[in-house]
């Protein structure tokens, strides 16, 4: 009995909602915080837990998904559930869980209902993302300034170079591209964060595309000892944004060779499988484990395999290429043997079909 | 020859506009300030105005709204070189075009030229 009052004081004293029922979901147990949680979001009934869940659905920005998903789920005792949701109305957010219970034995004994205030994480989420947004943004007015005046030194403007001199000012000059093209990979990421990632679509020649971002990576391999290969059928245009499409592939074809040595190959394709146009990437790499390969297309994410190596990157590049191919209604996908090589795989839809994405003339 | 007006509060960027915008050969005033800008225009006529955002006072928006709203400013157009993506621009106002920082001197040049062309 001394066992039961510490194990029940334990678990009010804990912050997550935790609520136990019967394997119908007739209510058994609830901890304080549940308790408060209820209380709080006004579900406190008098029914079974299946009751209250349907209320919360209803406080969430997607009632009919949730319902759906629970309603899918009647009557199936070994149904497990995690989820984070948003409750507009109050301004929190929770992330839910529930699994059946079993003793040592596997008999049933119920099921679990937890439920824990995620609310001051995504307020600092947000944070961070408005203050990289802001951060990038107050970059461009300094940028355009250096990139600007270096543009004049090098025309001429201020008086004649000498090689040296002209060498130097180069190095300024890329390196200043590059922080530019990183301000803009990191709006470009707040963007799809914020869910307006904006697309100007048009009828692309997806081939055209897939050429120009090989041939402007071919000094690069070369420079690495990389053969670079493309092969492509013809394809119908795709209806998508010229200029995202070849940072995709951009993104990509120099990834490929960046994380190949000297003597690999890198091979670009294209075909068309169906309705949809397929571009695959694939390199004689140093390749990704397994335990990587599910977090590549995470922000910020950098496999272990280019810290080990010293391969420059932002953590961004697959992000990116993720959000334009969802913006364009398609799929991405990786697949890699570590000292093998690794093989990326993009489906987009193909305009005469529409696919998945918009129609042609929506944006 | 067209008489311009460029309001941006950041002096390297004034500075780094006239020259790039040199090789024209228009003239060229500049303002640091909404108000400022306002004040100009009430006392010369101009052919364009080059507009940047964020400015100290009365903002880039009010100058260009302000400017729709008087008459005699409102058939001058508006060129706005801003940091803004052009998604996040507000709807109401009207632009000859838009720019979005960084830019190069050609891309100002052509812009300025588009512009003036009409």
């Amino acid at each position: 009995v001394r066992q039961e009052i510490e194990l029940r004081a334990v678990l009010d004293s804990t912050l997550e909602g935790i609520c136990m029922t019967d394997p119908e979901g007739s209510i058994r147990f609830a901890n304080a915080s549940m308790e408060r949680f209820w209380k709080e979001l006004g579900l406190t009934t008098t029914g079974s837990v299946w009751d209250r869940i349907a209320r919360l659905a209803l406080l969430t920005s997607k009632p009919d998904y949730y319902l759906a998903t629970f309603a899918g789920f009647a009557g199936d005792r070994e149904f497990e559930f995690r989820d984070e949701f948003e409750l507009p109305g109050v301004g929190r957010s929770f992330c839910g869980f529930t699994a059946p219970v079993r003793d040592a034995g596997g008999r049933l004994l119920g099921r679990i209902f937890t439920l824990r205030e995620t609310t001051s994480e995504r307020q600092a989420e947000r944070l961070k993302d408005e203050f990289v947004a802001t951060v990038s943004h107050e970059l461009r007015t300094p940028l355009t300034s250096i990139g600007g005046y270096l543009e004049l030194v090098l025309d001429g403007d201020a008086g004649e170079l000498n090689d040296e001199q002209r060498q130097f000012l180069g190095v300024a000059q890329r390196n200043a591209e590059r922080l530019l093209r990183l301000v803009g990979d990191l709006l470009l990421i707040s963007n799809v964060e914020a869910g307006k990632l904006h697309l100007e679509r048009e009828h692309v020649d997806l081939v055209a595309v897939v050429r120009e971002s090989v041939e402007a990576l071919r000094p690069m391999a070369e420079a690495n000892g990389v053969a670079l290969s493309l092969t492509a059928e013809a394809l119908p245009d795709v209806w998508g944004d010229r200029t995202r499409l070849y940072q995709l592939l951009d993104n990509l074809v120099s990834n490929a060779v960046k994380f190949t040595a000297a003597g690999g190959r890198v091979k670009v394709s294209a075909r068309r499988v169906d309705d949809w146009a397929v571009v695959a990437v694939s390199d004689t790499g140093i390749g990704i484990p397994p335990e990587d390969l599910e977090r590549l297309f995470e922000r910020f994410f950098r496999a272990s395999g280019a810290a080990a190596h010293a391969i420059p990157g932002s953590g961004l590049g697959l992000t990116i290429a993720k959000a334009i191919v969802d913006g364009h209604g398609g799929r991405i996908t990786a697949e890699s043997e570590v000292g093998v090589g690794s093989k990326f795989s993009v489906e987009l839809p193909l305009t005469a079909s529409g696919g998945r994405a918009g129609r042609p003339g929506t944006r | 020859m067209a008489r311009l007006l460029l309001v941006e509060d950041n002096a390297d960027l004034r500075a780094l506009y006239r020259r790039w915008l040199g090789h024209l050969g228009h003239d060229l005033d500049e303002a640091e300030s909404g108000e400022q800008a306002l004040e100009l225009m009430r006392r010369v006529p101009y052919d364009l105005v080059l507009l940047d955002v964020r400015l100290p006072g009365v903002a880039g928006w009010e100058v260009a709204r302000k400017m729709a709203k008087t008459r005699e400013l409102a058939d001058i157009p508006v060129l706005i070189v801003t940091i803004v993506d052009p998604e996040d621009l507000p709807t109401d106002v009207r632009a000859a075009g838009w720019l979005t920082k960084p830019i190069a001197g050609e891309e100002l040049r052509e812009a300025v030229s588009g512009a003036l062309a009409g």
